[in-house]
């Protein structure tokens, strides 16, 4: 401020001074001038300091600001000038006037030229004035330019002798053009015209500024900074988007108005930024002169305040932050934005910043077929939606596609030969020479290699190993640009790469603050530290170090080197098994070479992890922030791997407690050893890992990817020391495990059975004696070893007690009371087993023998029937089961196992007589008890009722009963909804038991209604078949229907259709074979069924169902 | 002296971009924002000597598009404090660009000198 104030007071004194001198060295006497410098001088006095902007030497000043005194400057400083010409003009000028001249910047340029003319060092001089001149006031630039911009260059040098000589030509010629003037001058006799040349002169001046650089800029932009008698900046509001179109607009009314004659606007400027959304900037001393320029402005808001921009805040605003922009060049890395090759990357070849286009080298993406479908004229066949793969360009394929290629044209724009196909596509090495818009394309961060490599395929497309690595170094060397941040750190394992020492190996001691590295080397002659340029180094693993990997893709992994390649080295990961190549100078030493990433928040690697819906996954590979899910969806052959971020992974599976059921229906637990029977991986053994709904994941030796995990079905595998067949002594309660999932572990089962079977006979004679029931129990979970109460898991409701109608989750379980999660809220309780009902039973096969036994025998059964066994096979076995219990039993029991699995053994046993049916005389008095009550749930009814009720509701359900088994069950007219089917023999392991719907090889449709012993024939009804959605459907079977006697191989499983009903022919985790529902629907590979026995909805492989036909 | 004889206000202002912003170029000597028509037809009114006009590879070469903000600068010489902030004082009255990027690629000769 005080320089500028300083400043205008020089200028005004200068003048004052100046114009004194003329008129007494010039001895002119012109009055007219003398009076109105004099009053000029006082005026000036007058003026405030900050206005002194406005008299500028240079002519041209409008007024636009409207202020009288302006416009009155100018005229005065025109006639100062006038004056001044005439002066020139007429006289030498004296030398001492020049010499103050130096300081004075009112001072024309033909006098300064007079100045240049008298010596070489006039340049010299100049310089020193400029640097007073800097603290006088920038205007003088507009007076004294024209000869700073031609002396500009010589200011800051020493003059050598052609400068000199050149300077001195200069100065000729401008001598001579003076001259020229001169005599123009004396020519105009009319001042208007001498007014117009000055105009000419000065505005011709002005423009030839332009380019120049502004040499005082530091000092003169401090001076520059607002006051307060500068105008002002208000802030209007304008539509958005419309800043830029409004600041023009302003400009084009400037215009306007001053080509229609009328006042001009009272402001300055307007100024909008870019970054600025819905303001724009107006300069002027007063709102409503703001407000009045705006008028008739289509895009502003006049409603919404103008409001003032504080002082201090001016300069901020309209300076624009200098962003460091990288600048797209030649080599750069970029990625397309749009397009065909969106995200590509792509090489720089040529930029044209000025019409902001660049050349790039791409991995095409042509399409042949579509280009063909174009050099054809096919019309109106769009493009194909699948974007074309990366692949070099290929000649032969263009060939087979009859595309015409021009090769070997000289591209003028490259300098370069070039291949053109169909006249627009340019070729060259392969790769397409794409020129696109410089918006288009972005920066890349460097590249991975294996993206590099993937670029490089172009060039290494019919080169053997050794070139492709030759590729792969000059790639490396392509990249090095970002050596400069390369990190070294203590300890690395450095190669010197530069210098006298190339070759050189050593190890990092420091890095100092200056980016430079001091190495030890490893030498055993050196022993003094050496100070490197990080770019004189490159880091350097020998084969088997152990590294980690900072950059990139496999960013973390550990591994050890296995053969370095130049500048890549080849890495084996210990975590996923697999080789890759990376680039020296993205790994570092891993002195902790079993630490590695391997978790994701609480997720582990190998970890089971829920995720979105109904998938469950094993991690099978942790990256950065990214883990890799092997999915249930997935099979052995085609495993799903899904990338999924930590969020995605909604909570961590156990798989402790849970098991699965193998190809022979043995129990699978976690840790169990399997093999693989079926796919790619047969034989193959490992571990379980996880079970999930009847999914493994198993970690396999010997196999390679995803670290070893595979994920398959259950039943595709086989436990290892598998229970098949092992029934020991011959009990029947260890079969009958078995068949349930339950497989014996011990020859203790044997006696558990025994024991059960005693405990439940208790139970029976005690009729609501709480006190040996726990016994049974007691044994049975004592004798299981391992695996958990089937309870555990189970849904139950409390009956009584502080807890009564809380339905809850059981989590554990003791002999007298159970630990449940509760539904309704988040807390885990204890309870007493007799609190808890039994609302639904969760689709367990354990259920038969899980579930206490409930005080009054018979009655739970009566209640929720399906609790009691779900399952046609379990249900035969119970009945006899139950009827060994009868003492009277007990000896013809043992020795024949299972009746209700060996039906063939069982028809000729005379005990049968009226076949176990009706078989009640066995049943003691509590079960004809249940009779009574079984009766009104025909489907429950199983083998406990008697056999008067039961034969009639389904008497084919009982293979077992001879009388039942054959009896036509046409003959039923009692609608049976959860029918138990017919039983098959025990030896009959395949799927065609009865009740299934089958296609016969001759294409007829049909049923299974009995299977012949060991299932060598099979007795098929025949029916009707109407084609529904182009699919044969077996409509209806003649009750009359013939039926054929076909052997398995003529029979074909018929896959069941939405909502029909079905049996399960395989058995699967849920629910075993023969038990029968309702399909709910098909998802994929899955069906979802809800079974009839217990109600509950369970998921089975639809490899597993069948189509059951039922009348 | 609000009344003014047109013709001498026209004289010194430069008609600003016909088409805003993806046509619009600026300047690179002096920070003039037109459109390369208007570059082409006009030349730059404040730098002469680049010659722009009638020189379409001049007018690429010397001017860019990648300019932020736009200054309307509406009152002569140093009037405006934006104007003398900005530097642009001695340029005619016109649009200008707050900022841009690049720079003369070839070295632009001097001025001719006076015509």
């Amino acid at each position: 401020m005080t320089r500028v104030a300083h400043g205008a007071f020089t200028k005004n004194t200068a003048k004052a001074i100046r114009l004194a001198d003329e008129r007494a060295e010039d001895g002119e006497d012109d009055s007219d001038s003398g009076d109105d410098d004099g009053r000029e001088t006082d005026e000036r006095r007058d003026e405030p300091e900050g206005d002194d902007g406005e008299d500028d030497a240079a002519d041209n000043d409008d007024g636009e600001d409207g202020e009288d005194d302006g416009s009155e400057d100018e005229d005065e400083d025109l006639e100062n000038e006038l004056e001044e010409l005439r002066g020139n003009g007429g006289d030498e000028i004296v030398g001492e006037r020049k010499a103050r001249a130096k300081r004075n910047r009112y001072v024309d340029d033909v006098a300064d030229e007079d100045d240049d003319d008298e010596d070489d060092g006039g340049a010299k001089k100049k310089k020193k004035k400029r640097g007073v001149r800097g603290f006088i006031d920038d205007e003088a630039e507009a007076d004294d330019s024209e000869e700073d911009e031609e002396d500009e260059g010589e200011e800051d040098e020493q003059l050598d002798d052609e400068e000199r000589e050149a300077l001195r030509r200069d100065m000729d010629t401008r001598m001579h053009a003076r001259m020229e003037n001169q005599g123009a001058f004396e020519r105009m006799d009319n001042e208007e015209e001498i007014e117009r040349m000055i105009k000419e002169r000065y505005a011709q001046q002005r423009y030839a500024d332009a380019g120049r650089g502004q040499i005082d800029d530091s000092v003169d932009q401090q001076a520059l900074h607002p006051t307060v008698r500068d105008p002002k900046l208000w802030m209007v509001t304008v539509k958005l988007g419309k800043e830029r179109e409004t600041t023009v607009c302003l400009m084009q009314k400037m215009i306007n108005l001053a080509k229609q004659g009328k006042p001009p606007m009272q402001i300055f400027s307007a100024v909008c930024q870019d970054h600025l959304k819905g303001y724009i900037y107006v300069e002027a001393h007063r709102e409503d002169h703001v407000r009045k320029a705006l008028q008739g402005l289509r895009h502003v808001y006049h409603s919404k305040p103008i409001r003032l921009v504080p002082i201090k805040e001016m300069v901020d605003s309209i300076s624009v932050v200098q962003k460091e922009v990288a600048v797209v060049k030649v080599d750069s890395w970029v990625r397309m934005r749009t397009g065909v090759y969106k995200g590509d990357l792509a090489q720089v070849i040529d930029v044209n910043y000025a019409d902001n286009q660049c050349t790039v080298k791409l991995v095409p993406r042509i399409d042949y077929q579509h280009l063909a479908d174009k050099e054809a004229g096919v019309k109106g066949k769009p493009k194909s939606q699948v974007r074309p793969p990366a692949r070099p360009f290929s000649e032969s394929e263009a060939k087979r596609f009859n595309l015409p290629l021009e090769k070997g044209r000289l591209d003028r724009a490259f300098h370069d030969v070039v291949d053109i196909l169909c006249g627009t596509t340019k070729i060259k090495d392969g790769y397409h020479l794409k020129t696109c818009s410089l918006a288009t394309v972005k920066l890349s961060e460097t590249p991975t290699l294996d993206e590099l490599q993937r670029f490089a395929v172009g060039e290494d497309v019919d080169t053997e190993g050794g070139a492709a690595n030759g590729a792969l170094a000059a790639l490396s060397k392509a990249v090095g640009a970002r050596k400069t941040d390369l990190k070294f750190m203590t300890g690395d394992q450095v190669l010197i790469v530069e210098g006298d020492l190339r070759n050189l190996e050593g190890v990092v001691e420091r890095v100092d603050p200056d980016g430079r590295v001091v190495v030890m080397p490893s030498h055993k002659e050196l022993n003094e530290l050496l100070t490197f340029k990080p770019e004189q180094l490159r880091k350097h693993f020998k084969t088997g170090s152990t590294v980690r990997v900072l950059h990139g893709k496999h960013e973390g992994v550990v591994g050890m080197v296995v053969k370095v390649d130049r500048d890549v080295a080849h890495i084996f990961s210990t975590v996923s098994n697999e080789e890759f190549q990376v680039f020296m100078h993205d790994l570092a030493d891993s002195e902790e070479a079993t630490q590695r990433i391997d978790t994701i928040g609480e997720f582990a690697l190998h970890d089971l992890a829920m995720l979105d819906g109904n998938e469950v996954g094993c991690i099978v590979r942790v990256e950065k922030d990214v883990a890799f899910v092997m999915t249930n969806a997935g099979t052995s052959d085609r495993p799903e791997i899904k990338p999924v971020k930590l969020h995605d992974l909604k909570k961590k599976l156990f798989s402790r407690n849970i098991s699965a059921q193998d190809a022979h229906m043995d129990t699978i637990d976690q840790g169990s050893m399997v093999r693989i029977i079926d796919g790619k991986y047969k034989d193959a053994t490992g571990t379980v890992e996880h079970i999930y709904k009847g999914t493994l994941w198993i970690r396999a030796r010997h196999v390679q990817e995803h670290g070893g995990i595979v994920c398959i079905r259950s039943r595709n595998c086989v436990a290892h020391g598998g229970n098949k067949g092992s029934q020991i002594g011959g009990g029947v309660a260890a079969q009958m495990m078995s068949a349930s999932g339950l497989p014996p572990k011990s020859p203790a089962h044997a006696l558990l059975a025994s024991s059960f079977t005693s405990g439940l006979r208790g139970d029976l004679m005690a009729q609501g004696n709480q006190a040996p029931r726990a016994m049974p129990m007691r044994a049975f979970a004592g004798g299981r070893g391992r695996g958990r109460d089937p309870l555990i898991g189970q849904t139950k409701k409390i009956r009584s007690g502080v807890y009564k109608g809380y339905v809850g989750r059981i989590i554990d379980v003791t002999d007298s009371t159970v630990r449940m999660e509760l539904q309704a809220q988040a807390r885990t309780i204890t309870v007493n087993r007799e609190h808890l009902d039994v609302p639904q039973v969760a689709a367990s096969r354990d259920s038969f023998l899980s579930r206490p036994p409930p005080s009054g025998f018979d009655a739970p059964w009566a209640r929720t029937p399906a609790h009691y066994p779900q399952t046609p096979a379990r249900a035969g076995g119970m009945t006899p089961m139950h009827g060994a219990m009868t003492p009277a039993r007990e000896a013809a029991w043992n020795p024949q196992q299972t009746p209700a699995h060996m039906p063939s053994e069982w028809q000729p046993t005379s005990t049968a007589g009226t076949g176990w049916g009706s078989a009640t005389g066995y049943t003691p008095g509590g079960f004809g008890d249940s009779a009574a009550l079984a009766g009104p749930t025909p489907g429950a009814g199983y083998g406990v009722t008697p056999g008067a009720d039961y034969t009639g509701a389904t008497p084919g359900g009982y293979g077992i009963t001879p009388g039942g088994y054959d009896a036509p069950r046409v003959e039923d007219p009692v609608p049976v909804p959860a029918a138990p089917v017919a039983a098959w023999p025990e030896d009959y392991m395949g799927r065609f038991i009865p009740g299934v719907v089958v296609r016969l090889s001759s294409g007829a449709q049909g049923y299974v209604t009995s299977v012949g012993p060991g299932g060598s024939t099979f007795q098929v009804k025949i029916g009707t078949v109407r084609v529904r959605d182009g699919v044969e459907v077996l409509e209806t079977v003649p009750k009359t229907a013939q039926e054929e006697t076909v052997t398995e191989d003529e029979l074909e499983i018929v896959k069941p259709e939405n909502k029909s009903r079905v049996i399960v022919v395989t058995a699967a985790e849920g629910a075993n074979r023969g038990e029968t529902g309702r399909l709910i629907s098909i998802d994929g590979v899955d069906g979802v069924l809800r079974l009839d026995s217990s109600s509950d909805v369970v998921i089975l492989d639809m490899a597993c169902l069948a189509r059951r036909w039922h009348e | 002296m609000e009344a003014r004889p047109p013709a001498t206000v026209d004289a010194n202002f430069i008609s600003p971009p016909t088409h805003s912003d993806k046509r619009s170029r600026a300047c690179i000597g002096c920070k003039l924002v037109k459109t390369f028509d208007q570059f082409i037809e006009d030349g730059c009114e404040n730098c002469q000597h680049l010659a722009l006009k009638d020189d379409r590879e001049r007018v690429s070469e010397c001017t860019t598009t990648s300019y932020s903000g736009v200054v309307s600068l509406l009152s002569d010489e140093n009037a405006s404090w934006v104007g003398k902030w900005l530097h642009l004082g001695k340029y005619a009255c016109g649009c200008y660009a707050l900022q841009l990027q690049g720079s003369l690629i070839t070295p632009v000769d001097k001025p001719v000198g006076r015509t």
